[in-house]
């Protein structure tokens, strides 16, 4: 069993990169995690076509990737609906696609949501940094050369012992209003309680400047007047911080690893993969939960 | 001295110490991180220290906060019985010449000191790695003396050249590859404190102590050449 797929970026997508587990080990070093921004929507891809849970995948985001496929393999698509077709007929979401020989496959616009996942079956044979081919947000170019995808990249995945077809069901749920959980964060007590009522109250819309390090949401706690003085001090994906201007900033998987910023919440791990579907303009409210419930849709 | 714990999302679990930027506090976080990473505790995936705190990720399918935060109180209760960990005291050559002190001239405007005594006393004292962060490998150095206090620049540099030493504050740091920065700038070390390289990325961890030695621009030349044909004696950094 030695056969391959071979990718050719004709078309890069908006923005186009692999993921895998990420940089978490390294933390104390001041390296970002990295890793999918869906969690659950990745690991699924990968299952899909019996690869690891955490294996490298594509992340695709609101425009998708112009690929000539040509070899053998079995890939997989999970996460937000994109229009997807290959040569001329459209693919489904949530099951193994098994493919021989030579393809076009054009990933279009998102219907809904933001980001989808495209999984391989194999090994990918990227260089890795730090134990992982994430792209890495600083020096990305230097240190993991082929994880953001570019017009004319290529990729050879090295088929696996290809497993039985596999499908779920996953409809693509659209919440007029979305919640996002959250636990109280390490300075939450310090903020006075006008401040958080409009925290807890209030509805957020996602600016434009957001990325995959974080989002900037519109609409500025009013009532948040004396900034409390924090000693940089750690910060992981989820972690909302209040800048001095109370505009709320949700750090997402390739934010930076310490802040100086009031950290009011943190949005639990389940609510972090709603977020990754979501697109500057969307709006959604927070809602103040325990760690104990927390946990039971962990 | 107390602690106090407290979750950070359902992965992260927060120890504060006292919240001040503290020497003897710092050697705190850091004998509490050894004692933890010692302990090898199934389900925790990371210790990361700061200046007065530790955060500590790990995975609530093999352990859930009620017992980390358990297991972290009673390792804090036996510290007096810690082994000392040695410090490793490193000495980085700095170049505080032209092209590479960008912002002499302004901290002199700033401090009213002459750029001689800036290097002097950037020099005079030896610092300590509190933490990595904002790049990955960017040391936080502290506490720098008063005197070289300045604040960040109004307008951030949009590229500051990699391995850049800057103050800010109390504090002195290096940019351990090129970033936009509002750090004022002293001057460059030829080291690379930040590789890609698999056996050492990161030239610094947080409980380090660092001195900086002024060297001239033919000094530094001389060492990137070294760096680049990979002949530099590393031992030499090392006390």
């Amino acid at each position: 069993m030695n056969s391959r797929l071979q990718l050719k970026f004709l078309k890069p997508g908006l923005h186009t990169t692999i993921q895998d587990h990420g940089r978490e080990h390294f933390r104390a070093f001041g390296v970002p995690k990295a890793g999918p921004m869906d969690v659950a929507s990745a690991k699924l891809a990968n299952w899909l076509v019996g690869n690891p849970e955490s294996a490298p995948l594509m992340e695709i985001t609101m425009v998708g990737p112009v690929i000539k496929m040509q070899g053998q393999g079995q890939i997989a698509f999970t996460g937000a609906p994109f229009n997807i077709n290959l040569n001329d007929y459209p693919l489904s979401m949530n099951q193994s696609i098994e493919l021989t020989g030579q393809h076009e496959l054009t990933i279009e616009k998102a219907l809904k949501g933001c980001r989808c996942y495209m999984a391989v079956a194999g090994n990918w044979g990227l260089s890795s940094w730090l134990d992982s081919c994430s792209a890495s947000p600083q020096s990305g170019r230097d240190l993991t050369p082929n994880s953001v995808i570019e017009k004319g990249s290529t990729l050879l995945i090295h088929n696996s012992e290809p497993v039985a077809s596999r499908s779920v069901s996953r409809p693509w749920i659209e919440v007029s209003m979305p919640v996002i959980r959250v636990l109280a964060g390490p300075e939450y007590s310090t903020f006075n309680t006008a401040a958080i009522k409009e925290f807890l109250g209030g509805r957020f819309t996602i600016s434009p400047q957001s990325n995959r390090m974080g989002y900037r949401l519109n609409s500025p706690l009013d009532n948040y007047r004396t900034p409390v003085e924090v000693i940089s001090s750690g910060v992981v994906p989820g972690t909302i911080q209040v800048t001095h201007s109370g505009q709320l900033i949700v750090l997402l998987a390739d934010a930076q690893t310490t802040g100086g910023y009031p950290r009011i919440a943190n949005v639990i791990s389940a609510d972090q993969d709603k977020l990754a579907q979501m697109r500057p303009g969307d709006s959604f409210s927070f809602r103040l939960i325990s760690l104990k419930e927390a946990y039971e849709v962990f | 001295m107390t602690i106090e714990i407290q979750p950070m999302g359902d992965r992260t679990l927060l120890v504060n110490f006292a919240q001040k930027i503290d020497p003897d506090i710092h050697q705190q976080v850091m004998n509490l991180s050894a004692k933890i990473e010692g302990e090898l505790i199934e389900g925790v995936l990371y210790i990361s220290p700061a200046y007065c705190s530790l955060s500590i990720g790990y995975n609530p399918e093999y352990i859930k906060y009620p017992e980390l935060s358990l297991w972290i109180k009673n390792l804090w209760k036996q510290r007096k019985k810690y082994r000392k960990i040695p410090v490793r005291v490193l000495t980085l050559p700095v170049c505080y010449e032209e092209p590479y002190a960008l912002d002499l001239w302004e901290i002199s405007k700033i401090t009213g000191l002459m750029p001689e005594d800036i290097i002097e006393t950037h020099i005079a004292k030896s610092y300590q790695v509190y933490m990595l962060g904002f790049l990955p490998g960017f040391p936080y150095l502290g506490v720098l003396p008063e005197v070289l206090q300045c604040p960040r620049k109004a307008k951030p540099r949009l590229a500051t050249p990699e391995r850049s030493v800057g103050i800010a504050g109390l504090q002195t740091g290096i940019y351990p590859s090129e970033s936009p920065g509002g750090w004022n700038i002293v001057g460059n070390t030829p080291l690379p404190i930040f590789t890609g390289q698999k056996s050492t990325p990161f030239l610094l961890r947080a409980g380090d102590e660092v001195k900086f030695q002024s060297i001239t621009k033919n000094d530094y030349e001389h060492i990137e050449g070294e760096i680049r044909e990979g002949t530099f004696n590393w031992d030499m950094i090392y006390e």
